[in-house]
């Protein structure tokens, strides 16, 4: 036991440098040659654009290191804003509109973890299903439109601040925070890992598989939900479209942040990290005035190449410990 | 459990849960057709019925690539950019330089090939996995489409060509004789060779396939190629039956062919499931849309339908087996 949380801890100090370094390179490379990156603007705007991805990513990094996968995120961050958008037009005040956009993404996270832990249907098939309806429900609620939002109050969640810094840096640093305590300081968070890279041995320990699976897709859900709110804000829209292929790059940033997709180990900072690579790739490339496109070719190019990074880091880490 | 799967691997035999998952699948299909064609009289018309094979025709055969990849444990995501991009490529080639149509389409083909074995050798020699591996490559091959067509519309293809999409031969069409050759051509290469055997023991079993010395990497290798090429050659397919080709038509085909597949048996586990599942897969898919829209239901519900089909498909599957089992032992 006593070894394999020293291998854990060598196997972070590795890791999460590997993917902070691309960072560091990425941000300097951007502020020399592409204008504006380094202003403060667009420094804050960076904090706005990621705070989505990064709060999808820690959630998808908890899923993976449960050994499943959740491919609805991108299509509840939709669902929530599209509810919230629904809710204001009806006259809800924003409060209601909120948490009722937040919770109808727990309970789609509540209704796959009930499949795939009693039915025992692979996570990828179940969450596979459930993007199609996620987003059939949100297309079918504004008719294939989007709603514009003009609640006032609404939009200070992406436009306000806070002791300096805007609002949604801030949620992404409580979503951060508690995803950190839960799963290093809490039972919860040990039986994940131990579900993760042993199920039958997990199960044979007295964990409760199912109960914990379930959680752990609501826990999934609600964060895409917030993660909705959060881009709901920003655009001022309710669109069913707007997380469409997000829970990919989700995904992308957890594995390059050294999380390996087969479960059991799992790296926080390494996926919040991997979300800011991704977002100052974006950034970066759009501010060059490169078509979204080539921008995100040129994602997808990184993305591998930062995969194999990481997986050769893994590798030699492994080498290094035996 | 191991043996008997071992045993099932040498040939294809009968079994009870084979048998129960093509019935319910066939049940399913006819009660859909029954209950639409209550409803709306004018389902059941040649021409309508004509129409749905049509449009089914493009998903199975992609689905026949994603059905192979997933057989041997595998996933191909990139499927929807391969599509867009060599069938763009087709087009532009048809229609720009003039290259006659069967040329432009072999030229297509070679650039899927080639497309694949990219995917094949990034995740057998660099040892990715192949979610994230085709995920990386979609967006790329989705910037090349951009970069080789930039927003174009083409379309005014030859005679030749769409034929092949809306032609028809002694009354049946074009796109459906090809659909069934291809289902031909597949269900002998996964029943009747050794190639087909070894793609279901790899899905089955990688690390007994390797111990007894099938050579995984090239097996693998292959099956994404042909992935590849199913795209490719569905969405020529596709491009001559509605005459036009956009940099961004693809979008959606690797889920629809996901879809297919799984509604279809393929067990996402690898190693079990049939081309024909497949068939009915895509046939429901299609049929589905086909009779929301006959209904008048806005085609917005249709993903709710679809996701709801695909999860009461597998979750129906693992009940089935379970009653098979009785029968079994």
């Amino acid at each position: 036991m006593k070894i394999a949380t020293r291998n854990k801890l060598l196997q972070q100090l590795r890791t999460v440098p590997s993917i902070g370094w691309i960072l560091l390179g990425l941000l300097v490379l951007f502020i020399i040659i592409a204008p504006h990156f380094g202003s403060a603007d667009n420094g804050f705007n960076l904090f706005r654009q990621g705070a989505v991805l990064a709060i999808v990513a820690s959630g998808m990094m908890v899923t993976i290191t449960s050994g499943g996968i959740d491919l609805a995120v991108g299509s509840l961050v939709g669902l929530s804003g599209v509810i919230v958008g629904y809710s204001l037009k009806q006259g809800y005040p924003w409060e209601v509109a909120v948490i009722g956009g937040i919770l109808a993404c727990s309970i789609a996270g509540l209704i796959s973890g009930l499949i795939i832990a009693k039915g025992r249907i692979f996570p990828f098939v179940v969450t596979f299903g459930m993007l199609f309806i996620a987003r059939s429900i949100s297309l079918g609620l504004v008719q294939g439109g989007s709603i514009h939002i003009e609640n006032i109050p609404f939009s200070v969640i992406n436009e306000g601040s806070f002791l300096f810094l805007p609002i949604p840096f801030w949620i992404t640093l409580f979503v951060i925070l508690f995803i950190l305590l839960l799963m290093k300081r809490t039972v919860f968070g040990r039986y994940i890992f131990s579900i993760g890279s042993d199920p039958m041995g997990a199960s044979w320990m007295g964990i409760n598989l199912d109960l914990n699976r379930i959680l752990v897709y609501i826990l999934s859900g609600s964060l895409a939900g917030i993660a909705g709110v959060v881009l709901s804000s920003r655009v001022r829209t309710g669109n069913a479209l707007l997380g469409q292929g997000l829970e990919f790059f989700a995904i992308a940033a957890v594995v390059i942040g050294g999380t390996p997709i087969t479960g059991g180990r799992g790296s926080l900072a390494g996926a919040v990290l991997g979300a800011l690579v991704i977002t100052v790739l974006q950034n970066g490339l759009s501010l060059l005035g490169l078509s979204s496109e080539i921008v995100s070719a040129t994602v997808g190019v990184t993305l591998v190449l930062g995969v194999i990074f990481a997986q050769s880091v893994y590798r030699g880490g492994l080498r290094a410990n035996k | 459990m191991q043996i008997s799967k071992v045993i099932s691997l040498a040939r294809p035999r009968f079994t009870w849960t084979r048998f129960l998952t093509a019935i319910s699948r066939l049940l399913v299909l006819f009660i859909m057709v029954v209950v639409v064609s209550i409803l709306n009289p004018k389902f059941l018309t040649t021409g309508n019925i004509l129409n749905v094979l049509r449009q089914a025709a493009p998903i199975f055969i992609i689905g026949v690539g994603q059905t192979i990849v997933i057989l041997a444990r595998g996933i191909d995501l990139s499927m929807d950019s391969v599509a867009s991009l060599t069938s763009v490529v087709t087009a532009t080639l048809m229609i720009d330089n003039k290259i006659p149509f069967y040329l432009a389409m072999a030229i297509g083909l070679a650039l899927g090939a080639l497309l694949g074995l990219f995917n094949g050798l990034i995740i057998t020699k660099i040892k990715l996995p192949p979610f994230v591996a085709t995920f990386g490559t979609w967006l790329l091959f989705k910037g090349l489409t951009v970069l080789w067509i930039d927003g174009r519309v083409i379309s005014g293809f030859s005679k030749g060509f769409t034929y092949m999409g809306i032609g028809r031969l002694f009354g049946v069409p074009m796109i459906i004789l090809i659909a069934i050759l291809v289902y031909i051509f597949f269900r002998i290469l996964l029943n009747q060779t050794t190639f087909g055997r070894k793609i279901y023991s790899i899905g089955a079993n990688p690390d007994a396939s390797r111990v007894s010395g099938l050579k995984i990497d090239r097996i693998l290798i292959i099956v994404f190629i042909i992935s590849a090429l199913m795209a490719t050659f569905g969405s020529q397919l596709y491009i001559a039956r509605i005459d036009s080709a956009k940099s961004d038509f693809g979008e959606g085909f690797a889920l629809d062919a996901i879809a297919a597949t799984l509604i279809g048996g393929t067990s996402f586990e690898g190693g079990v499931g049939t081309i024909e599942g497949t068939v009915i897969g895509a046939l429901i898919i299609i049929l589905l849309r086909n009779a929301m829209n006959l209904l008048g239901i806005s085609p917005y519900w249709q993903g709710l339908a679809t996701g709801v089909i695909i999860i009461v498909a597998v979750l129906g599957d693992t009940y089935l087996k379970k009653i098979a089992k009785r029968y079994e032992t």
